[in-house]
C-alpha cells in the first residue's frame, strides 16, 4: 500500500474507467452535436433586425457565458423540478452542457457570419436567390472552415467541462475515479488514469480538427 | 347622323399593339430621390431607359452614379419618387424600407429581370467558375442540376471562359472573374445588366478582355444595358445615349457622341475635358 504507483492496482481498475471515458465522449458528443445545432437560432436571432429577438438572444447569451456552468447544472437539476420539470441526471447534464456550449458557438456562428463581405450578400440579392439559399449556399459555406479550429478548442473545453456532472452524480470518468479514490484510498492510480484517458480523448479531438481542416481547405 | 361623321375611334392592330407595347421604357426612374442621413446623393432623377438600349452613367465620384445603378438593383432603398422596370413598378419611394427590400417571391420575380456586375466581382470563392454560374438557375429557376450545368457552360462560353470552368475564383484572373461574374448574371437571362466600374479594380491590361465581352453582348443581344464607367473613350462608343451625374443629379443626358463632342452644360465641359486630359 506505500508503493506510489502499483501497476497491478491499475490494471485492474482500467476497465471501470474506460468505461466512464466511453460515458464521457457520448456525454461530450452528444452534447457538442445538440451546442452545434442551438448556436444557430441563436446567433440568428442575436443578428436579427428586429430588436425585440436580438435583444431577447444577446440577453440570454450573456447570461450563460456570464454565470457558471456549475450554477447553471444546479438550476437545471434541482431547479426545474419545482418548475413542475424533473430530469435525469444524464438528461439535465446534456442539457445544460449543450446550451451553455451552444451560446459559445452561437457567438463564434455570429463572428464569422459577420466576417463575410456583405457584397457576397449583394451579389446573392442581384442573383434573385431566397434568404434561405443565400444562406446555406453562399454564407455557410463560407463560414465553416475558418470555425474548424475554434469549434474544436471548445470540444476539448467540454470534454473536461463534463466531468462538472459529477456534482449531479452522473458517472462519468473524472466522478468514477474520485469514487475508485475514496473506495480504495488510492488516488494516485485512478487520476493519472483519467487524467492520460482525458488526454488521449483532447489529443483525439485536436485531430479530428485538424482532419477536418484539412479537408476545407483542400476543396 | 352620318356615318363619316363619327368621331374616328383608334383600334390598335397587331402591328400598332406591337409598337406601343416595345415603347414601354424597360425601366425609368420617376422623380427618384435618395438621402443617406443628411446626405441627398440622388435628387430628382428622371431617366427612361428604352428596350435594348446602351445607356452609360459618367461624372465625378460621389456624383451618385453607383447608387443610382443600386437603386435600380434595389440594393438602395430610395426615399422619393418610383423605379419601374417594364413598366411594372419595382419600388416606391413612399414604401417602407422592408417593402422596398423585401425578399417574398413576389419582389423576387420582378427583381430577377435585372442583373448586376460589380467592381469588385464578387464571385462567391467556395464555388468554381461553373457553380458560380449555375447556382442561381438552380436554385432561384429550379432547372436540374444538367441543365443548370449546360446553361452555365453555355455562358461561360459566351465569356471565353469555359476552359476554367472547373477553377476556383482564387486561381484566376481579375479579368478573367469578372468574366465569369458577368456569366453568372447572364444566365439568369435578365432584361437589364447594370454594369457598375466593372473594369475599375483591373490592371489596365486586363481592362480590354472585359471591355470586349461587354461589346459583344452590346452586338449580339438586346440587353438593355445601364452601365457606370470611366472608360470614357469606350462610353463614346458603345453607348446610345450618355448621362453626365452631378452632385446627384443628372445634369445633361444626350447622345453619346453629342456629349463627348458638343456639351451643352458647362460642368459636363470641365468634367471631360479634366478626364479626357489625365488620359
Amino acid at each position: 500500500m506505500s508503493e506510489f504507483f502499483s501497476i497491478d492496482f491499475a490494471i485492474s481498475i482500467l476497465p471501470r474507467l474506460l468505461y466512464a471515458a466511453g460515458v464521457t465522449v457520448q456525454l461530450t458528443l452528444t452534447s457538442f452535436a445538440i451546442a452545434m445545432v442551438v448556436g444557430l437560432p441563436l446567433a440568428l436571432g442575436r443578428l436579427s433586425s428586429f430588436k425585440i429577438v436580438s435583444s431577447a438572444a444577446g440577453a440570454f447569451i450573456e447570461f450563460v457565458r456570464g454565470t457558471p456552468m456549475l450554477v447553471q447544472l444546479f438550476l437545471v437539476f434541482f431547479g426545474l423540478p419545482k418548475l413542475g420539470l424533473s430530469l435525469q441526471p444524464v438528461t439535465a447534464g446534456v442539457l445544460t452542457l449543450s446550451v451553455h456550449y451552444g451560446c459559445y458557438i452561437a457567438e463564434v456562428y455570429r463572428g464569422n457570419l459577420q466576417a463575410i463581405n456583405p457584397t457576397q450578400r449583394e451579389a446573392a440579392w442581384s442573383l434573385s436567390l431566397s434568404p434561405f439559399d443565400t444562406f446555406k449556399s453562399v454564407l455557410i459555406p463560407q463560414t465553416i472552415p475558418p470555425m474548424i479550429p475554434i469549434l474544436g478548442t471548445y470540444l476539448i473545453g467540454m470534454f473536461k467541462d463534463a466531468a462538472l456532472l459529477a456534482s449531479i452524480s452522473v458517472f462519468e470518468l473524472l466522478t468514477t475515479a474520485k469514487l475508485i479514490g475514496t473506495e480504495s484510498f488510492r488516488y494516485t492510480e485512478p487520476m493519472t488514469i483519467a487524467g492520460l484517458l482525458f488526454l488521449f480523448m483532447s489529443l483525439a479531438a485536436a485531430g479530428l480538427t485538424r482532419l477536418l481542416e484539412r479537408q476545407w481547405t483542400n476543396r | 347622323m352620318d356615318e363619316s361623321m363619327t368621331p374616328h375611334v383608334f383600334l390598335p392592330t397587331t402591328k400598332d399593339a406591337f409598337v406601343v407595347a416595345s415603347e414601354v421604357p424597360a425601366c425609368e426612374f420617376i422623380h427618384v430621390g435618395k438621402q443617406f442621413g443628411t446626405l441627398e446623393v440622388l435628387r430628382d432623377i428622371n431617366l427612361e431607359v428604352r428596350r435594348a438600349e446602351k445607356v452609360a452613367l459618367i461624372g465625378p465620384s460621389g456624383s451618385g452614379k453607383s447608387t443610382l445603378l443600386r437603386t435600380l438593383m434595389t440594393l438602395e432603398t430610395i426615399n422619393a419618387g418610383e423605379i419601374k422596370v417594364n413598366g411594372e413598378t419595382l419600388t416606391n419611394g413612399s414604401w417602407t424600407p422592408d417593402q422596398q427590400r423585401s425578399d417574398k417571391p413576389a419582389a423576387r420575380a420582378r427583381r430577377r429581370r435585372i442583373g448586376m456586375v460589380f467592381q469588385q466581382f464578387n464571385l462567391f470563392p467556395h464555388m468554381t467558375a461553373a457553380e458560380n454560374v449555375a447556382v442561381a438557375p438552380r436554385k432561384v429557376l429550379g432547372l436540374p442540376r444538367n441543365e443548370a450545368e449546360e446553361r452555365a457552360q453555355k455562358y461561360l462560353s459566351m465569356v471565353g471562359m469555359s476552359a476554367k470552368a472547373n477553377e476556383l475564383p482564387l486561381r484566376l484572373s481579375g479579368g478573367q472573374q469578372q468574366r465569369v461574374a458577368i456569366a453568372r448574371s447572364l444566365a439568369m437571362e435578365p432584361e437589364i445588366m447594370l454594369f457598375d466600374e466593372v473594369t475599375s479594380a483591373l490592371d489596365p491590361e486586363l481592362v480590354g478582355e472585359v471591355l470586349a465581352v461587354l461589346r459583344k453582348l452590346g452586338e449580339e443581344s438586346d440587353l438593355t444595358m445601364l452601365l457606370v464607367t470611366h472608360q470614357m473613350e469606350f462610353a463614346r462608343n458603345f453607348a446610345d445615349r450618355v448621362a453626365f451625374l452631378w452632385q446627384g443629379q443628372i445634369h445633361e443626358v444626350a447622345e453619346a457622341k453629342s456629349i463627348f463632342d458638343n456639351p451643352t452644360e458647362e460642368r459636363t465641359r470641365q468634367f471631360l475635358r479634366a478626364v479626357l486630359e489625365s488620359h
